[in-house]
């Protein structure tokens, strides 16, 4: 059953506008504290990460003039660091050619020389003389094991003849294992 | 006779213009309200947030610049001058600041007759003598240019500045090993790019004779500092091991051509300079 509002027109909208000026009301005053609350504590951290700042800005001061003081020191050891990576480098990549000849010349016979040795490019071209077929079988088989692995690769012997004494004359050529790979 | 039915009308609201303005003025206050927040919202908390955002973002960066110019400042501080002038002089041994030809030319005279072999030729071109950058030179002998790997391997290229001085020496194969590795160990970085040795001397003696060309290293003193923030950057332990290698030279009171290379002493005055000596 419907409810029988008995309370006339006028007194019923007089009473929701009031409940709506009051609703109102609340809601702006809520608004205004909640602004004025937040706008103080932004302005209250404003002003401290502001002066947190200025403190890091003075710090920074502080460091840069402490670095130029010592300036001198920073040549030094900013020109000695160059030079010594840099040197470093070139030693690590060079190979030690004095070893290189200690090692290989355990892979050459008794009976056997060289009369031409080149290295060039990281290729090495040498020609010479075996006193006879074994000892150039020998030498390759020496080159070819895994000892002369660790010092050269891509063996190839250009040439080989042999005179009426037996000796061979050969021309090889292989190339250097760099440094690192060995 | 008809009998009209009574209308009755709604009771409408009288609509006084006072009543009107009495509501209208009782929404003033709220409204305002709501206006002023919204403004101070728009014109200062918006505003101030947006800086807020900015300065946290700068003081981390700030900080990081703090704690990196505090621990570099603090590093500087702990390094000993006197260390570093004795290790900016090695390093200057290794890898001198100009082409030094006369200093690596003098120490393969040295080992040279320290190993037994005879010297028939060193060429070079040095060039411009007073060079201290690599770009500055247009000449063969300080090409900044890449060359294979020391030794001539293929792989990696090194582009530090060299000196090329082809070398030409007579020995025996002992006095060649000799030479090899004094050359090798010299304080100067050097490395051999091409060798070639002819051996038989006439008779069948053991004689050879051998060309190489050989790379000396150079670099020239840098224009300018890093960055004040960069941080200090100290030798690792092979590097230090490479350093202490290289004996300590005072070359501070040594008469020098440019760039710290040491001259020998010679008696100098001639009253005849075309006279041969």
């Amino acid at each position: 059953m419907a409810d029988i509002n008995l309370l006339p027109e006028e007194e019923r909208s007089a009473e929701s506008f009031e409940n709506l000026r009051r609703k109102l009301l609340i809601g702006s005053v809520g608004a205004l504290v909640v602004t004025g609350v937040l706008t103080l504590l932004l302005l209250v951290y404003y002003t401290f990460i502001s002066s947190k700042k200025a403190g890091l800005i003075t710090k920074v001061e502080a460091s840069t003039q402490t670095i130029e003081s010592l300036k001198a020191n920073e040549e030094l050891i900013v020109v000695t660091k160059g030079k010594v990576t840099e040197a470093a480098k070139i030693i690590d990549s060079r190979t030690d050619l004095a070893n290189f000849f200690s090692q290989f010349s355990k892979l050459v016979p008794q009976n056997m020389y060289f009369s031409d040795f080149k290295i060039s490019n990281g290729k090495l071209t040498a020609s010479g003389k075996a006193g006879n077929s074994g000892a150039m079988a020998s030498f390759i088989s020496g080159v070819v094991s895994s000892t002369g692995q660790g010092l050269v690769s891509n063996v190839n012997v250009d040439s080989l003849s042999s005179d009426e004494a037996g000796a061979y004359d050969f021309v090889v050529n292989m190339k250097l294992i760099p440094k690192g790979q060995s | 006779m008809f009998s009209l039915p009574a209308i009755s009308l709604p009771a409408f609201p009288k609509i006084g213009s006072g009543e009107e303005t009495s509501k209208i003025l009782k929404l003033v206050t709220p409204v305002v309200a709501l206006g002023i927040s919204l403004i101070v919202l728009v014109l200062v908390v918006w505003p101030t947030i947006n800086k807020v955002i900015s300065i946290t973002v700068s003081n981390g960066l700030l900080t990081e610049r703090v704690r990196s110019l505090q621990s570099k400042a603090g590093s500087l501080k702990t390094l000993d001058k006197n260390q570093l002038d004795r290790q900016l002089s090695r390093s200057e041994q290794l890898l001198p600041s100009d082409k030094g030809v006369f200093s690596i030319v003098q120490q393969l005279e040295r080992e040279a007759s320290g190993s037994g072999v005879i010297l028939n030729k060193i060429d070079v071109a040095p060039g411009s003598i007073g060079e201290t950058t690599a770009a500055q030179s247009g000449t063969a002998a300080s090409a900044p240019t890449p060359v294979p790997a020391a030794g001539g391997l293929s792989g990696d290229t090194i582009n530090t500045p060299l000196v090329q001085l082809k070398v030409s020496f007579t020995g025996d194969y002992r006095g060649f090993l000799s030479f090899m590795q004094a050359v090798i160990s010299l304080p100067r970085v050097v490395s051999i790019q091409d060798l070639s040795i002819v051996a038989g001397g006439t008779g069948g003696s053991s004689v050879i004779h051998v060309q190489m060309t050989l790379n000396a290293y150079w670099k020239p003193l840098p224009s300018e500092l890093p960055p004040v923030e960069a941080p200090i950057e100290k030798l690792t332990d092979a590097e230090q091991a490479i350093l202490d290698k290289v004996k300590f030279e005072d070359i501070t009171n040594a008469p020098v051509i440019s760039g710290g290379t040491v001259v020998p002493s010679q008696p100098t005055g001639r009253s005849d300079i075309f006279a041969p000596f």
